[in-house]
C-alpha cells in the first residue's frame, strides 16, 4: 500500500484545555505531512447553552457541591473565555514552529460537529483533557459517559477494515505511536482469516514498534455495534478509525467514544 | 676599689684654674682648653696641636696598649685530617637529630605517655629539624598502635537537620557504604519491578475499579434517575447541570415554555430532587478521593514492604555486630516503606533509573553513607600535618550547594577536617600557621577540651548567614596534637592564653647549636652523609665536610659552636653538588662548598654591594685615615632575613654647657629603639659616676648616627658612642682607620655584641677598596672574640699585618687605641698625670662647671644690683 498525503486536519475542542499530549500529537502529525493545514473548532455545547436559558437554569459546583443559578450570558461569557483560552494555548504550541493554523468557534454538540466535519478533513481529532484530568464526565458531551478507568499502560487502539482510509489510519497510528512509545493494539473487521492474515502482516510491517508491542485481533463482519463494548474494555490512550461512510455506523462510533474518555482521530 | 673613685680628685686638680668659689670672677681659659667644633681637623685647629702631637708621639713610639688578635684567632679552622674518612659514602647514617638528645627525649615521652591535656609544643627556630624528627618519632609509634574507626555521617530521617554519626571498625566504612548505595540501587530496581507485576496491577485496578465504579454508579444511577425523567446531565463550565431533554437533546425554552403547567411542576420536582442527589454525590468525591488514596497507600506500603524486606535484612546480617548500624538501617527500611514514591518513579517514567547520587535533586541522596574517614589502609594510628590550618580545614565543613538560586545542604556535604582524619592518632600543626587563622585556635582548643569535633560552617558560627545549614552529631575526639613553632610563640601563649598550659603540658626544646669538638664534628659529618644520601647527592670529600663544618659554626655565630639548623646545611650542600656536577665531578670538594658559599652570597649582596658603593663614592662618609675630634666610626648589622652585612656608620657628638645631659638625636626624632636609648643614658651615668661624681654635671652633649634614615636598635654602638663623646669633649682626634663596636656599662666595661663577623667584614670591605694601609682595624668587644669566624679574606690580610683586629675590655683600652693618648690610672693618691685622655676630660669638664658658675654668679650680682 503506497502513503497518501494528509492535507487537512481538523481539530474539535470541547474543553479549554485540550492537552499538552493531545497539541504534541498533532503537531507531529503536521511535521510528518508538511503541506498539511490545521483547522481547530472550538465547540460550544449546544446544550449547555439551552441549559443556561431555561428559567430553572442551575448547577452544583464540582468543588463546593453548592447550587448556583446559571444564566445565558454567564454560559455564554464562560464558553467566550474557554474558547479564548484554547486559542491562546493553540498559539502557544504552535506558533513556535511556526505553523499556521486558522481557530473558529462553532455551536453545536461534538457529535453533530463531528457529524458534519468528518468527511472535510483528512483527519479529525476530537479531544477533552480537561474531563480527564478531572476524571469527571466530559462536559456538554454526555453524562452517562463511563468514566475511564486508571491503571494498565495506555495504548492505541486501531479499529480498521479494509477499506482505503485503513491505509492513511495505519499511517497516523505509526506516527502516534513513534511519538509516545505506547503499545498499538489493532482490531481488524475483517469475514475472512486470510484477509485478517493479510492485513494482520501489512500492519505490523508498518508499526515501527518491537515485536510484542503489536497485538492484531480480528472481529467478524464490519459491525460497528459492538465498538462500545470494545471500548469500555480496551480503555485505550487514543483510539484511531477510518471514517465510516455510513452515518449509522459514524454515529455509532461517536456514541461509543462519548462513554470513554479518550483522544479520537477519524480518518478519511 | 670603686671605679668612681679612681677620679674623685680630678675636679681638684683641674681646679687649679678653676675659681674656688661661686661669684668670683671666672679667669679666662687659656687655649687648650678651648672646646673642639665636631669634625674639626686638627691641623686647622691650633687648640688641638697638643693632642695630635701627643697622637703622633704613640706613632712613633709605635706601641699599642692592646695587642691586636693573632689571625689564628679570627677563624676557628676545621682541620679535614681531623676525620677518618675519605667521602661521606663511608660513613652510616644518623639516627636522631644532632644535638638534640632533650627534645628527642621529651618528643618520645610527650608521643607515649595518654591521658587529657597531654599534646606536645615543639619550639625551635625553623630549619633544625623539628618536623623531620616529630614525623618519624610519631610514623615509628603510630605503627605500634590499631587503626582507629572509621567515621560515617547519615540521614537522620526524623530530623535531617542533625545528621547522625556512625562509627564503625578500621575498613569497615567503605564497604558499609558500598552496601548501602548497592541496596538502594537494588530497591530502585526491586521496588518498581513488584510495582509493575500483573499481581501489584491486579490489585491497584481493583481499587481503582472499586472506586470508579462507585463514582460511575453513583453518576450512573443519577444519570438513569434523570433520563427515566427525561432530565439529561450536563458538564458546566464549574459543576454539573441537569435539563429536561427532548430526542436527546436539551429543550429550548420556548419548548419549555410550551409544556404544561403540570409538566413543568413535575420537572422542577424531579429536578430538585436530582440536584439535591447530585449535590450529595458530589459531596462524597473528596471521601472516596480519600479513602482511594488511603487504599492505594496500604496497598504500595505492602508491595514496597515486599520488596524491600529482604535486600535489607542481607545488608543487617552483615552488620549485626554494630547496634547503631542495625539503628540507621531500621530508620533507612522505614523511610523507603512510607516514601517509596522515589523508587516508584522509574516505572513511571519518572527518570529513577541512572539517575545519579550525587544530583542534588536526587531522592536517594538521602539514604547515601558519607564516609567521612577512612582509616582502612594502611592498618595503623593516622599521622596528619595540615599545612593550612584554617578554622574549616581544622574541624570539617559543612558545605552547600546552589539550587533555584537558594543555597542547600545536607548531610552528604558535610567535609572531613584535619582533626577528624587524625582522630585516633596524631596531628601536626604549625603553631604560626595556625595562630594567623581566624578562630581556627579557638577551634583547636575547644575540640581538645571537649574531646569532641563537630564540622561547621564559619559563616553559621559568626551568625552571618542565615541559610539552612546542619547541626551534626559531634564525633568523640582522641587525638595528640603536636605543635611545632618558635620560642617566643610558645612564650606568648603560656603567656597569655590560661588554657594554653592545660592542653600542652608537654614542651620539646631544640638547641640551636652544640658544643664544637671532635666529636660533634664527626657526628656533623654523619648528618652530611644522612642528607646527602637522602637527598641523593654525590659524595661529599672530607675536606668539603670541613667546610661544611666551619659554615656551620660561621651560622652559629660562635666559633666554639656548631649550628644545629639542618635546613641551611640541606641548602649548601645541594648548591655544592650543583657545582660539583657543572664541573662533571663524582665528588663534591672543599671549593665547590666554597663556591657554593660565595654564590649564595652573590645571589642576595645586591643591597650590601649598593650600601658600600655609597661609602666608597662618598656618599655615606666614612672616613678610614686621618683623625678627628668628635667622629669616630661605628658598626651596625643590616640583617635583610636571608643575609646579613656589616655596614659602618660615622657617629658624631657634640658637647656645650649644660645640665648633664646627653641628647641621643636618634631617639629624639623617634629613630632610635628602647635599647639605644638605654645605651646612650647609660653614657650619661658614666661621665658622671667618673668625672663629676661630686659636682654637677655641667655639659650638653649630642650624638648623632649619621646619615642614617631608619630605626637605629641595639647597644653595640654605646662604647663608639662613649668614646666619639670623651673626643669631643677632651678635643682629642679618634682615628678614622678604626671602626669600634660594642657596648659599656655605667663603669666602662665593655660588654659583648651580635653580629661581629658580618661587622668586621664590613668594615674590612670598605678598606680594601680603598686600600689596605696597614693602619686600618676594627675594636671589639674582648668577650666576642670566641664568636670569630671571619672570612679567609680577612684571615689574611690580619696574618699580612694589613689589617687589624683588637679586643677591648674597658672603655679606657679602647680610648688608648683610639687616640694614641693613655687613657690616665689614677695613681695611689687617685690623681692621674696630665696629657692623659681622663685629665683632659676632667679638665674640660670642671671648665665647664667654672663658666656655669660664672653664668650664675653674674646673674646674681645683676639681681643685686637690681635690688
Amino acid at each position: 500500500m503506497s502513503q497518501a498525503a494528509t492535507r487537512r486536519i481538523l481539530l474539535a475542542l470541547a474543553s479549554p484545555d485540550p492537552g499538552a499530549g493531545l497539541l504534541e500529537a498533532v503537531s507531529r502529525l503536521l511535521e510528518a505531512s508538511q503541506a498539511a493545514e490545521l483547522r481547530a473548532l472550538f465547540i460550544e455545547d449546544a446544550n449547555l447553552l439551552r441549559l443556561a436559558g431555561l428559567p430553572f437554569a442551575r448547577e452544583v459546583g464540582v468543588v463546593s457541591a453548592m447550587e448556583r443559578l446559571l444564566s445565558t450570558a454567564q454560559v455564554e461569557r464562560a464558553l467566550r473565555t474557554q474558547a479564548a483560552h484554547a486559542e491562546r494555548l493553540l498559539a502557544e504550541a504552535f506558533g513556535k514552529s511556526g505553523t499556521p493554523f486558522s481557530f473558529q468557534v462553532v455551536r453545536g454538540t461534538v457529535l453533530a460537529v463531528a457529524m458534519e466535519w468528518a468527511l472535510e478533513a483528512d483527519v479529525l481529532v476530537l479531544g477533552d483533557a480537561g474531563a480527564q484530568r478531572l476524571s469527571l464526565p466530559k462536559a456538554g458531551l454526555s453524562a452517562r459517559a463511563p468514566r475511564r478507568k486508571n491503571g494498565g499502560r495506555p495504548a492505541l487502539l486501531l479499529v480498521a477494515d479494509d477499506s482505503p482510509a485503513t491505509r492513511r489510519a495505519l499511517q497516523l497510528t505509526a506516527e502516534l505511536a513513534q511519538l509516545s512509545a505506547i503499545p498499538v493494539n489493532v482490531v481488524l473487521l475483517v469475514d475472512d482469516d486470510e484477509t485478517f492474515a493479510r492485513l494482520r502482516d501489512w500492519v505490523v510491517a508498518n508499526l515501527p514498534l518491537p515485536p510484542g508491542e503489536v497485538r492484531c485481533e480480528q472481529r467478524l463482519g464490519r459491525d460497528w455495534r459492538g465498538l462500545p463494548h470494545l471500548l469500555s474494555h480496551a480503555r485505550p490512550g487514543a483510539l484511531i478509525v477510518p471514517v465510516l461512510a455510513d452515518a449509522e455506523g459514524l454515529r455509532t462510533l461517536l456514541d461509543a467514544w462519548g462513554r470513554v474518555n479518550c483522544y479520537l482521530f477519524l480518518v478519511r | 676599689m670603686n671605679d668612681t673613685n679612681k677620679f674623685k680628685n680630678l675636679d681638684e686638680q683641674a681646679g687649679q684654674r678653676s675659681p674656688e668659689a661661686i661669684g668670683e670672677p671666672v679667669p679666662e681659659p687659656d687655649a687648650a682648653s678651648l672646646p673642639r667644633r665636631v669634625g674639626e681637623t686638627v691641623s686647622e685647629s691650633p687648640a688641638a696641636v697638643q693632642a695630635v702631637e701627643m697622637v703622633a708621639t704613640a706613632e712613633e713610639a709605635s706601641h699599642l696598649p692592646v695587642p691586636e688578635l693573632a689571625a689564628e684567632r679570627l677563624r676557628h679552622r676545621c682541620d679535614p685530617a681531623l676525620f677518618a674518612f675519605e667521602t661521606t659514602s663511608e660513613l652510616e647514617d644518623l639516627a636522631d637529630p644532632l644535638g638534640q638528645q632533650r627534645a628527642v627525649d621529651a618528643v618520645r615521652f610527650g608521643v607515649e605517655i595518654d591521658g587529657p591535656g597531654y599534646n606536645l609544643f615543639v619550639l625551635g627556630p625553623s630549619g633544625v629539624g623539628k618536623r623531620s624528627l616529630v614525623s618519624r618519632v610519631l610514623d615509628r609509634e603510630a605503627r605500634q598502635r590499631p587503626a582507629p574507626y572509621d567515621w560515617c555521617y547519615v540521614n537522620n530521617f526524623e530530623q535531617p537537620s542533625r545528621p547522625i554519626v556512625l562509627q564503625l571498625p578500621a575498613g569497615r566504612g567503605k564497604p558499609f557504604a558500598r552496601a548501602v548505595r548497592h541496596l538502594v540501587d537494588e530497591l530502585r530496581q526491586a521496588v518498581p519491578a513488584a510495582f509493575d507485576s500483573d499481581e501489584y496491577r491486579g490489585r491497584r485496578e481493583q481499587v481503582d475499579g472499586e472506586f470508579g465504579e462507585r463514582e460511575a454508579e453513583a453518576f450512573n444511577a443519577l444519570g438513569h434517575d434523570a433520563e427515566a425523567q427525561g432530565i439529561a446531565l450536563l458538564r458546566t463550565p464549574s459543576g454539573f447541570g441537569l435539563a429536561p431533554v427532548k430526542n436527546g437533546e436539551v429543550i429550548t425554552p420556548d419548548e419549555y415554555e410550551k409544556l404544561p403547567d403540570e409538566e413543568k411542576t413535575r420537572l422542577a420536582g424531579e429536578l430538585e430532587i436530582l440536584h439535591a442527589k447530585l449535590a450529595k454525590i458530589i459531596r462524597q468525591l473528596p471521601q472516596w478521593a480519600r479513602e482511594k488514596r488511603e487504599r492505594i497507600k496500604a496497598l504500595n506500603r505492602e508491595f514496597t514492604l515486599l520488596a524491600v524486606e529482604q535486600l535489607v535484612e542481607e545488608v543487617r546480617q552483615a552488620y549485626a555486630d554494630l547496634p547503631a548500624v542495625l539503628t540507621f538501617l531500621e530508620a533507612l527500611h522505614q523511610d523507603v516503606i512510607e516514601n517509596g514514591a522515589a523508587f516508584r518513579k522509574g516505572q513511571e517514567g519518572g527518570g529513577a533509573p541512572g539517575e545519579e547520587w550525587s544530583e542534588i535533586n536526587s531522592p536517594f541522596r538521602r539514604y547515601e553513607v558519607n564516609l567521612l574517614v577512612d582509616n582502612g589502609e594502611p592498618l595503623s594510628a593516622p599521622v596528619t600535618y595540615l599545612d593550612h590550618p584554617t578554622y574549616q580545614n581544622l574541624v570539617g565543613r559543612v558545605e552547600h550547594r546552589e539550587r533555584m538560586g537558594a543555597l542547600f545542604t545536607d548531610f552528604t556535604l558535610i567535609k572531613a577536617g584535619a582533626l577528624h582524619r587524625a582522630n585516633g592518632g596524631y596531628l601536626i600543626l604549625d603553631a604560626r600557621k595556625l595562630l594567623t587563622q581566624p578562630f581556627a585556635w579557638d577551634a583547636l582548643k575547644r575540640a581538645l577540651d571537649s574531646r569532641h569535633v563537630r564540622p561547621d560552617s564559619i559563616g553559621q558560627v559568626l551568625s552571618l548567614t542565615s541559610t539552612f545549614s546542619l547541626e551534626p552529631e559531634p564525633i568523640p575526639l582522641d587525638v595528640k596534637v603536636v605543635l611545632l613553632g618558635e620560642r617566643i610563640i610558645y612564650y606568648l601563649l603560656l603567656e597569655l592564653d590560661p588554657d594554653f598550659g592545660e592542653l600542652f603540658k608537654v614542651v620539646a626544646d631544640f638547641e640551636d647549636s652544640i658544643d664544637r669538638d671532635a666529636d660533634s664534628a664527626h657526628l656533623y659529618a654523619r648528618l652530611a652523609a644522612t642528607v646527602g644520601r637522602r637527598e641523593k647527592l654525590l659524595p661529599f670529600r672530607r675536606d668539603a665536610v670541613a667546610r661544611l663544618v666551619e659554615r656551620s659554626t660561621r651560622l652559629a655565630e660562635d666559633a666554639e659552636k656548631l649550628s644545629t639548623h639542618v635546613q641551611p646545611l640541606v641548602d649548601l650542600m645541594r648548591e655544592s653538588d650543583y657545582w660539583a656536577r657543572q664541573e662533571r665531578q663524582e665528588l663534591v670538594t672543599g671549593e665547590h662548598v666554597e663556591q657554593a658559599v660565595a654564590a649564595q652570597r652573590k645571589r642576595v649582596d645586591r643591597i650590601r654591594e649598593r650600601v658600600h658603593e655609597a661609602i666608597l663614592r662618598g656618599t655615606l662618609l666614612i672616613d678610614t685615615q686621618d683623625a678627628r675630634v668628635g667622629q669616630i666610626n661605628g658598626l651596625s648589622v643590616r640583617d635583610m632575613r636571608n643575609f646579613r652585612f656589616g655596614q659602618p656608620t660615622r657617629i658624631t657628638a657634640t658637647v656645650r654647657v649644660g645640665e648633664g645631659e646627653v641628647i641621643d638625636i636618634q631617639r629624639e626624632v623617634e629613630l632610635g629603639g628602647a635599647v639605644h636609648s638605654k645605651g646612650v643614658m647609660i653614657l650619661s651615668s658614666f661621665l658622671a659616676m667618673r668625672y663629676s661624681s661630686e659636682t654637677p654635671l655641667s655639659l650638653t652633649a649630642t650624638l648623632v648616627f649619621e646619615q642614617t634614615y631608619d630605626m637605629v636598635e641595639g647597644d653595640s654602638a654605646s662604647l663608639a658612642e662613649l668614646c666619639a663623646l670623651l673626643s669631643a669633649l677632651g678635643g682629642i682626634p679618634i682615628r678614622q682607620s678604626f671602626a669600634v663596636t660594642g657596648s659599656v656599662d655605667q663603669y666602662g666595661q665593655v660588654q659583648a655584641i651580635g653580629g661581629v663577623n658580618e661587622k668586621i667584614e664590613g668594615f674590612f670591605d670598605i678598606c680594601q677598596a680603598r686600600g689596605l694601609t696597614g693602619e686600618q682595624g676594627v675594636l671589639i668587644p674582648a668577650a666576642n672574640v670566641k664568636h670569630l669566624m671571619l672570612r679567609e679574606d680577612v684571615v689574611e690580610a690580619v696574618a699580612a699585618g694589613r689589617f687589624h683586629v683588637h679586643a677591648v675590655a674597658t672603655v679606657d683600652e679602647a680610648i688608648e687605641l683610639l687616640t694614641g693618648l693613655p687613657a690616665g690610672e689614677p695613681d695611689e693618691q687617685g690623681l692621674v698625670k696630665p696629657g692623659t685622655v681622663n685629665f683632659i676630660v676632667a679638665s674640660r669638664l670642671a671648665d665647664l662647671t667654672s663658666i656655669r658658675k660664672s653664668f650664675a654668679s653674674e646673674i646674681a650680682i645683676a639681681r643685686k644690683k637690681e635690688q
